[in-house]
């Protein structure tokens, strides 16, 4: 079956056979492929962490009778798109897809595209997945995909940058990146001072209007008029790489080394309640851990300690923020310590996207895993966003057999904050309807209070094999 | 020979500006004019930049000569000097 997302590069595609998911290089795109292997590109973006490794199959059929060869790339064991990165994440893809382009150019090579969707996250690291985007260097022609760079990567940066952080959502509105006149009128006018924003966003946004009802003529007299050389787009790829490492955000006063999130225990609280997810974690057994309402990832790596894979999900962005930084330390200091931070606002996850909705399915079509961890999240869930608690547990079990979920009652203070200046309209938020509502779907298997608090830990197992 | 010098040109025309065959994005003529508008001058800074590189380069590897075990070449700290470092040096 030919991936739905897989269908605007006529170079190839992707597609599943048995599970398995294979890349067809076309035909037509022969010449290009044996160049990427040829001019000891691949190998070199391969060594650098740069580019998805793969295997050519030698013996397994094409999808369809154009294929030149067949190809197994090795795993992404979870797919996030741009509007799920923090500031960081999508600031490194930016980064790693110009890295791509200068090591292409140095091997008579350049990228013909560069959309942010072609970088996954792999151990923590933005890695290229889309092997079939580089064709042969001809001298002349400007950069073709520096309109997608700047739509999918510099826009929505400067725009986080200068505007606020909350405008990297436009990124899902927007499938083929930010329109850069869009982009030019949120800007404030101090962004203008930077040389990088003024180039290749409100200069860029200029000419795209002035010329935007040219003919083809025009674009070739303008390209035979004035060839761009490679030594010319070396400097464009630099000025790329400049402008967007010069970009920065945190949130208002505060350095990212004080930044804690929002965490209300005292040291032996926080200790306790580390050994309980941790023994949880162990009773169940768990590979695959999707931490909702992870804050920084504190608990998050309490279980990538125990040796799980973790998607470590919050809606603020700056708790994202901190947790990236912290994955991006320890993917250098400790390999394999895999924690996979995405910014997610779990009353309304990403939606499917694209081209019949089916391009880049939804994050509740892709997220599920052996066990789901929700701490201090059901009340913001219920009394913040009004969620009836049965609803949660049937959410929660629609993710995971197992959940580890810790219950804060309602005379707890973070809970009477929620209630603050509005009716307590929760009659059934208690100990007794949480669990009633939750032993719908899960046998509760462990419960445990937390030291003097009136927080308690459950540990759920299904009660069916959905 | 006038017609086979046109037709040399005709080609090396060809061959310079013939859009890459699987260009499949659209790369705007509006993105196209300001790259070829701009072009100049950053292809300008750049060469700049790895000259200067290069010089500091050059002035710390006789400082480190005169002392031993200094490290010949310092470690680059932002991605964009490391691209000027490890930028094209034939061309």
């Amino acid at each position: 079956m030919i991936d739905p997302a897989s269908f605007r590069d006529p170079s190839g595609f992707v597609f599943r056979r048995q599970g398995r998911l294979l890349r067809q290089v076309n035909a037509s795109y022969r010449v290009d492929y044996d160049a990427l292997i040829g001019s000891g590109l691949y190998r070199k973006l391969v060594e650098a962490g740069l580019l998805i490794p793969h295997e050519e199959l030698t013996d397994e059929p094409g999808a369809s009778d154009s294929a030149y060869k067949v190809l197994a790339p090795s795993e992404v064991p979870f797919l996030s798109y741009p509007y799920e990165w923090c500031f960081g994440q999508l600031q490194d893809a930016a980064l790693a897809t110009l890295e791509c382009q200068r090591l292409a150019l140095e091997h008579g090579m350049v990228l013909k595209d560069a959309s942010a969707y072609n970088i996954q996250f792999v151990e923590g690291r933005p890695l290229l997945i889309d092997t079939l985007s580089f064709e042969r260097y001809v001298e002349g022609p400007p950069w073709v995909a520096y309109r997608q760079f700047c739509q999918h990567f510099l826009a929505p940066l400067a725009l986080a940058s200068y505007a606020d952080i909350r405008l990297l959502a436009l990124a899902s509105r927007y499938i083929d990146g930010v329109p850069l006149d869009l982009a030019s009128a949120l800007l404030p006018a101090r962004s203008r001072l930077r040389l990088g924003v003024l180039l290749h966003l409100h200069l860029h946004a200029r000419s795209q209007k002035k010329y935007a009802d040219e003919s083809r003529e025009t674009t070739a007299k303008v390209r035979a008029r004035r060839p761009v050389t490679r030594q010319q787009l070396f400097g464009i790829v630099d000025n790329l790489k400049s402008s967007v490492f010069g970009l920065t955000w945190r949130p208002a006063g505060t350095e990212w080394g004080d930044y804690t999130g929002t965490t209300h225990y005292s040291a032996s609280d926080r200790a306790e309640k580390e050994r309980l997810v941790a023994s949880y974690l162990e009773r169940s057994g768990a590979k695959r851990v999707l931490d909702l309402g992870a804050n920084t990832g504190v608990y998050s790596r309490v279980a990538a300690r125990l040796g799980c894979r973790v998607i470590s999900c919050d809606g603020d962005p700056a708790a994202v923020e901190k947790n990236y930084r912290l994955a991006r330390e320890e993917r250098t200091e400790a390999r394999g310590l895999a924690v996979h931070p995405l910014l997610i606002d779990l009353t309304n996850p990403s939606p499917a996207l694209g081209w019949a909705s089916r391009e880049r399915p939804s994050w509740n079509e892709r997220a599920s895993a052996d066990a789901v961890m929700a701490l201090a999240l059901v009340h913001h869930l219920a009394i913040g966003n009004n969620v009836p608690l049965e609803r949660i547990a049937e959410f929660l079990r629609s993710l995971a057999p197992t959940a580890i979920v810790e219950w804060v009652p309602k005379k707890d203070p973070r809970v009477q904050q929620l209630l603050a200046a509005r009716e307590d309209v929760f009659p059934d938020y208690s100990r007794g309807g949480f669990e009633a509502a939750f032993e719908r779907f899960f046998e509760i298997e462990a419960r445990d209070r937390l030291g003097a608090t009136e927080r308690s830990f459950y540990l759920l197992n299904s009660k069916d094999a959905l | 020979m006038p017609s086979l010098a046109r037709l040399t040109l005709a080609l090396a025309l060809l061959a310079v500006f013939s859009r890459p065959a699987h260009a499949y994005i659209d790369p705007s003529t509006g993105s196209y004019v300001l790259q070829i508008l701009v072009a100049g001058f950053l292809g300008a800074m750049f060469a700049l930049k790895v000259f200067w590189h290069r010089i500091v380069g050059l002035f710390q590897n006789l400082t480190s000569r005169s002392k031993p075990g200094a490290p010949s070449v310092p470690e680059p700290s932002d991605p964009s000097e490391s691209s000027a470092s490890g930028g094209p040096t034939e061309s």
